[in-house]
């Protein structure tokens, strides 16, 4: 099993070239990759080693890359557990309503915690949570135990089953390093938790300073 | 996200027909996303100070949208064009939803929006985007996309993407 090191290492040429292509929502292989990359080989290959680590996603000619890419090389290090847990997590639903949710909260497997929206939640009070984001120790164990109470995996359930990996620790910390990994609004409860538990992180991930101001301001309370 | 929904209700009743914009519009197409804390809102007509404070509405003076509604929900109220999209086609192309039994609020079109969502593409306005194109892809006109935009090339671009977010 590769090291998060040697991950890094194999994946360096994929994320240089992520590197290179300007921020946009979703990029053409033909004409926005193989400029980059040199031929059109080449440009898949680039693709595949940032697929392998969750960072993009290929469709026909077409993928997206994953904002996390954009981040320093120190703090992607430290996102590559919360990547491939994401990348791996399975998605579950029964009634597709919250009381899905609270039957996993009310049989929450030994050892398990949860992460991202409610998590965040709990922390920060600023986005309402959605999905409920579980690491277990044993995802297909608890698969299992879902499938026989009722629920079916699929992409449309509010749970979101993730495997613990060795580093995983029910910490601030891996919260913030799980809400920058997934993105989309996840961003913001990332920023939320920098800003309100600066102190308890070792890593500072980088962000757009509009997203910054606009969390800073939504947290004004009442004059 | 009905907490904002019936502030929205709410602040319709106060200050007339506005137009609601961000998260809660994606969110009333949807019926899928995150709560957020603060309600964007476009006014066909300029409201003055007075007339806000007259209405229980709370000014903070440290912010550059510095209100509050009377039930401490920040929000900031736009007067002209959003990104993308011109105030003409805000107010053309918004509609109305029901909320609860007896509310309804005016919403900007489901075209506007992801113009307007595609246009910012921050990382929040992918995440509403890729819900939309889960769920509404099928209802986006694109004609209408098209006159909005005023271009063909914008136009499809916007319909790569959503068409990508969709998978």
């Amino acid at each position: 099993m590769q090291t998060i090191t040697e991950m890094m290492s194999t994946a360096e040429s994929g994320i240089r070239f992520a590197s290179k292509l300007a921020p946009r929502i979703s990029y053409s292989v033909k004409d926005d990759a193989v400029p980059i990359a040199g031929s059109i080989p080449t440009a898949y290959r680039r693709l595949s080693l940032l697929e392998n680590l969750g960072l993009a996603t290929v469709h026909r000619s077409q993928f997206q890359i994953n904002r996390a890419a954009r981040q320093p090389m120190h703090i992607l290090e430290k996102l590559i557990p919360s990547l491939l847990a994401l990348k791996n997590a399975r998605r579950f639903g029964r009634k597709y309503h919250v009381s899905d949710i609270n039957f996993v909260k009310n049989n929450l497997p030994e050892n398990s915690f949860v992460t991202l929206d409610f998590k965040a939640w709990e922390l920060t009070k600023y986005q309402t949570p959605q999905d409920f984001y579980v690491y277990v120790d044993n995802i297909g164990e608890t698969s299992e135990f879902l499938k026989s109470n009722g629920f079916s995996e699929g992409t449309r359930g509010h749970i979101v089953l993730l495997q613990k990996h060795s580093s995983s620790k029910n910490t601030i910390e891996q919260v913030y390093l799980d809400c920058i990994a997934k993105g989309g609004r996840s961003i913001l409860d990332a920023i939320t938790i920098g800003i309100k538990y600066g102190d308890q992180l070792n890593v500072k991930g980088r962000f757009n300073i509009d997203d910054i101001l606009k969390v800073q301001s939504d947290m004004q309370t009442l004059p | 996200m009905n907490r904002l929904a019936n502030e929205a209700v709410a602040i319709t009743k106060e200050l007339g027909d506005v137009i609601f914009i961000g998260a809660l519009a994606a969110y009333m197409y949807t019926k899928s996303g995150r709560d957020s804390q603060d309600l964007d809102f476009v006014t066909e007509k300029p409201l003055s100070d007075d007339e806000l404070l007259s209405k229980g509405y709370k000014k903070s003076i440290t912010e550059k949208q510095p209100w509050f509604s009377p039930r401490g929900i920040k929000i900031d109220i736009y007067t002209s064009d959003i990104p993308g999209v011109s105030f003409d086609w805000i107010v053309k192309n918004s509609r109305k939803f029901p909320v609860g039994k007896k509310g309804s609020i005016r919403i900007l079109g489901l075209e506007s929006l992801i113009i307007a969502k595609h246009k910012a593409a921050r990382d929040q306005d992918i995440e509403d985007l890729r819900n939309i194109a889960q769920r509404k892809l099928g209802e986006i006109d694109w004609n209408l996309v098209r006159q909005i935009t005023g271009d063909q090339f914008v136009t499809d671009n916007i319909r790569r993407d959503m068409k990508l977010l969709s998978t």
